[in-house]
């Protein structure tokens, strides 16, 4: 295995853990909820980008309309079920994991167990021997975009304002004349909209079927907690530090050592730190500005 | 115990448990069988989230301790009158491994959605380790783990020259389960309960009281976790098998979902829900409806958002009210939506 | 019943702090601060906020850890033990914010409070003799959430007696009171220190702190700032300045 391979099994790690991990990031790190229904809405984008390609439309336009779709979605779902349930953590597992069960079996019983997929776009690139998929380069780029376009959302419009003076008091920031319910509500529907983009983007890549979503769950909890709260900082640290250990242990044992030292990083990471790396990052920042 | 709605309905529970395979076919004994090891993984979630607020996905981790314990131990000893041994060594196992976990998150200061996390993460590890064992180099003694496919031929249990299965197996594990049940109810009713109690309703103030509280934690933890395992040992011996999807995302939050739904501060309601449950998930899937999950699934988010503290607590307290309203010594437990905090 | 107090070299003091700190950061929440209170006294720390009142209460109790300096309780050092052991020494707290169980009864959380140090047939004797104590015999199969503020205070002081200790730590006992009320817990603070129980109490209301202290600790920044009888601190101009002017 050369180098060139390593590095390109990193780029597609990296890529997998920050996009499988947004959307979960952004709903637990601003709501504390835990939304287990995440991998369905990843399908659920899966699922109209391969149908929308397969209507004839171009296959960007339609990631980009399915990542709008889920997130209309998750909005709906949010004024039904989750805006009962803001600040109940342990409440918000079990009404998302029947979330998840609805939707999966719902998937099923309308389009059966599997749907035809569009193929991997792009084509393939050749170097010393290796082929690499553009695709899956390309991919590497959007999950910066991604990072990028989070960073601008949060630090750079009035609803990321509000938003992090909800996270930070939700009392504050309500006597200041922030209406935190629909700070919530929209940051839920973002939350969904980034899951929806992640099932568009994957969608060419892999098998459709309503189970689609579950090998996502896994590796975007693991980011998340080892990120922490900060859906900016965390997610885009705890993305590399872990690429690098599944890249290097899936090169050297293959692809259960990858998954398995992800999950015992994870484990050690709540253990020493259970506010996550961006938990180490402020507390490091706050200490630096009070000196 | 007094005349309370809950305590009636779990005396008549038991006596119908009693009497049910006098008045139907084998077939349907030995499902109800199946329910009823269940219902221990319910119970040791119902103990250590219900009653001391830790809130865990690891149940899965010591069902599957339990089950895998006892598939290799017994497997490899090749003699039958061994099981009883397989099965009271793989409750303690499922109790030490569940203590040295307690101990490694309640003294390191591991609490709320945090000891859910790391329990999820941990199974999933088993799940992923397991599930790569199909090689013959993974072996434990003459057993191979068998990868995906697991362990099969695993020996019913037996006691002397017994052989524990039809009717003989049902009513050893409501034997197992009326002992269990009644300890439960006189441990949370204990000066010990009390404490457990304090804890899940306010950690910090108990530790002021004079608490040791991760001692106390880890210590319900243990019970909880040797329970699991009774259930996994218990579901092994009856199916004659078990695969790492014992593990599984699915595997380890139903537990949970039951609990929640049911009442998770009541025994009862654990039990009579967990029944109904794998009754209906039964049922419904034997007719081969495709609706069976998506009602499921409907159920639990209506739960949640309209009864939070259990569907079948919610009748209880209902049929309480209903029978001491004359007396007018009402007392309705108080709904505690926002206890759970983060951080 | 009381337990035998431990045979004093050096000190006459029940309860040390000997050049303790806490940082949090770069915050010196409580900077090289020795308070000691005596055995039998009804010791009262006064300051602005965030003087470090709490952050004292919090380390002697064990929730905080400190960054610097030892803390002695009989001449034992119990910097390093837990919290449920220096409860067990013999230190009791009520702290600012109610610690009481609010979903359950009253009797339940005096229960709570009393089981470990009580025998079954003992313990009911003395939930109810504390109960009376504090007038809430009355209230004893209420849910504690359906208590008015004061009562759920009495009620607390009540859990932190129940341990028996020697040494009771009041984080604002009359936070948010009626004067009716006020008296009443002055008057049960008189009692409680003249049954031979020493007393560290903080409060805001210098009224209150004139009605019961026998000797106040000011501090200021987290630091001490003066010491002494409440006449003296009184007629301190410095300390006037800083914390009486303003009220």
């Amino acid at each position: 295995m050369s180098i060139l391979d390593l590095f390109y099994q990193f780029m597609n790690d990296f890529s997998f853990l920050i996009l499988s991990a947004i959307g979960l990031a952004i709903i637990f790190g601003m709501m504390k909820i835990i939304n287990l229904s995440h991998g369905e809405f990843i399908m659920l984008g899966a699922y109209m980008t391969t149908l929308f390609t397969k209507a004839g439309m171009p296959l960007i336009l339609s990631i980009f309309i399915s990542a709008i779709g889920v997130g209309v979605f998750g909005f709906i779902i949010d004024r039904l079920v989750i805006s009962h349930l803001y600040g109940r953590t342990l409440d918000s597992v079990v009404v998302t994991w029947g979330i998840s069960m609805v939707l999966q079996q719902g998937m099923l019983i309308i389009f059966g167990p599997s749907l035809q997929g569009v193929s991997t776009p792009l084509g393939s690139l050749s170097i010393g021997g290796s082929a690499y998929s553009i695709y899956r380069l390309l991919l590497f780029v959007i999950s910066f975009v991604v990072l990028v376009l989070l960073y601008v959302i949060f630090m750079n419009t009035k609803f990321g304002l509000y938003s992090r003076a909800t996270m930070q008091n939700q009392e504050i920031a309500q006597s200041m004349g922030v209406n935190t319910n629909r700070v919530y509500s929209l940051t839920f529907s973002l939350g969904a909209a980034f899951a929806g983009l992640t099932g568009g983007l994957y969608a060419p890549t892999m098998t459709i079927s309503p189970s689609f979503g579950t090998s996502f769950l896994m590796p975007s909890f693991v980011t998340v907690i080892v990120g922490g709260a900060n859906p900016l900082i965390g997610t885009s640290l705890s993305g590399g530090v872990l690429g690098i250990v599944s890249s290097i242990l899936d090169a050297l044992w293959g692809t259960f050592y990858g998954r398995l030292g992800l999950l015992i990083v994870a484990i050690i990471v709540i253990r020493i730190l259970p506010l996550g790396i961006s938990g180490l990052v402020e507390k490091v920042l706050v200490r630096k500005n009070r000196v | 115990m007094t005349l309370k709605t809950e305590n009636v309905v779990a005396v008549l529970l038991f006596i119908g448990l009693f009497i049910y395979p006098l008045f139907v076919n084998p077939y349907q004994v030995m499902n109800l069988s199946y329910f009823l090891s269940m219902v221990f993984l319910s119970l040791s979630l119902a103990l250590i989230w219900g009653y001391c607020g830790i809130f865990s996905f690891g149940q899965a981790v010591f069902f599957g301790v339990g089950g895998y314990f006892y598939a290799i131990f017994t497997m490899n000893s090749q003699l039958s009158t061994i099981t009883p041994i397989g099965f009271i060594l793989g409750i303690l196992a499922g109790g030490v491994v569940a203590w040295i976990l307690g101990y490694f998150m309640f003294y390191g200061g591991v609490n709320d959605v945090f000891v859910g996390l790391i329990t999820l993460c941990l199974t999933l590890v088993l799940e992923t380790f397991m599930g790569q064992t199909a090689g013959s180099e993974w072996k434990i003694g003459q057993v191979g783990l068998g990868g995906f496919n697991g362990i099969n031929g695993i020996p019913t249990l037996q006691i002397g020259s017994l052989s524990l299965t039809g009717n003989n197996f049902y009513y050893f594990v409501l034997m197992i389960l009326l002992i269990v049940f009644g300890l439960l109810k006189f441990l949370t009713h204990s000066k010990f309960g009390s404490s457990v109690i304090a804890i899940r309703e306010n950690r910090d103030r108990t530790r002021l009281l004079g608490y040791n509280v991760p001692k106390i934690q880890s210590f319900v933890f243990a019970i909880g976790g040797a329970l699991a395992s009774l259930s996994g040992i218990l579901y092994a011996s009856w199916g004659s098998y078990i695969t790492p999807s014992v593990f599984g995302l699915t595997s380890a939050t139903i537990p949970v979902i039951l609990v929640a739904a049911g009442g998770r501060k009541n025994f009862t309601a654990s039990v009579i829900f967990t029944l109904l449950y794998y009754w209906f998930s039964q049922a419904l899937s034997a007719s081969g409806n495709q609706f069976a999950l998506i009602i499921l699934g409907l159920t639990l988010i209506l739960a949640i958002l309209f009864v939070p503290d259990g569907i079948v607590v919610a009748l209880f307290n209902w049929c309480d009210h209903l029978f001491s309203r004359n007396k007018g010594k009402v007392k309705l437990e108080k709904g505690n939506l926002h206890e759970e905090k983060i951080s | 019943m009381k337990k035998k107090l431990v045979e004093k070299d050096h000190s006459s003091a029940l309860l040390e702090l000997r050049d303790v700190g806490k940082y949090f950061g770069g915050l010196k929440a409580v900077d090289h601060v020795n308070i000691s209170v005596n055995e039998g006294d009804l010791h009262c720390l006064i300051g602005p906020n965030g003087a470090g009142k709490s952050t004292i209460f919090k380390m002697v109790m064990g929730v905080y850890k400190p960054t610097m300096g030892s803390i002695y309780f009989k001449n034992k050092n119990i910097t390093n033990l837990k919290s449920w052991d220096r409860v067990r020494q013999g230190v009791s707290i009520k702290m600012q914010i109610p610690g009481v169980f609010g979903e359950l009864t009253v009797y339940e959380n005096m229960k709570i409070a009393a089981q470990r140090y009580y025998r079954h047939s003992e313990l009911k004797n003395k939930i109810l003799e504390i109960c009376d104590l504090l007038g809430i015999t009355h209230l004893r199969d209420e849910i504690v959430n359906n208590l008015s503020h004061g009562q759920q205070q009495w009620l607390e002081i009540g859990m932190s007696l129940a341990s028996d200790p020697e040494l009771l730590l009041l984080d604002e006992p009359a936070a948010g009171m009626g004067p009716e009320e006020t008296n009443f817990t002055a008057e049960l603070i008189r009692k409680l220190n003249q049954k031979g129980i020493t007393i560290l109490f903080i409060d805001h209301d210098m009224d209150f702190v004139k009605k019961i202290a026998r000797k106040v600790t000011v501090l200021h920044f987290g630091k001490t700032f003066a010491e002494g009888s409440v006449e003296e601190i009184e007629s301190n101009q410095d300390v006037v300045d800083i914390y009486l002017g303003k009220s």
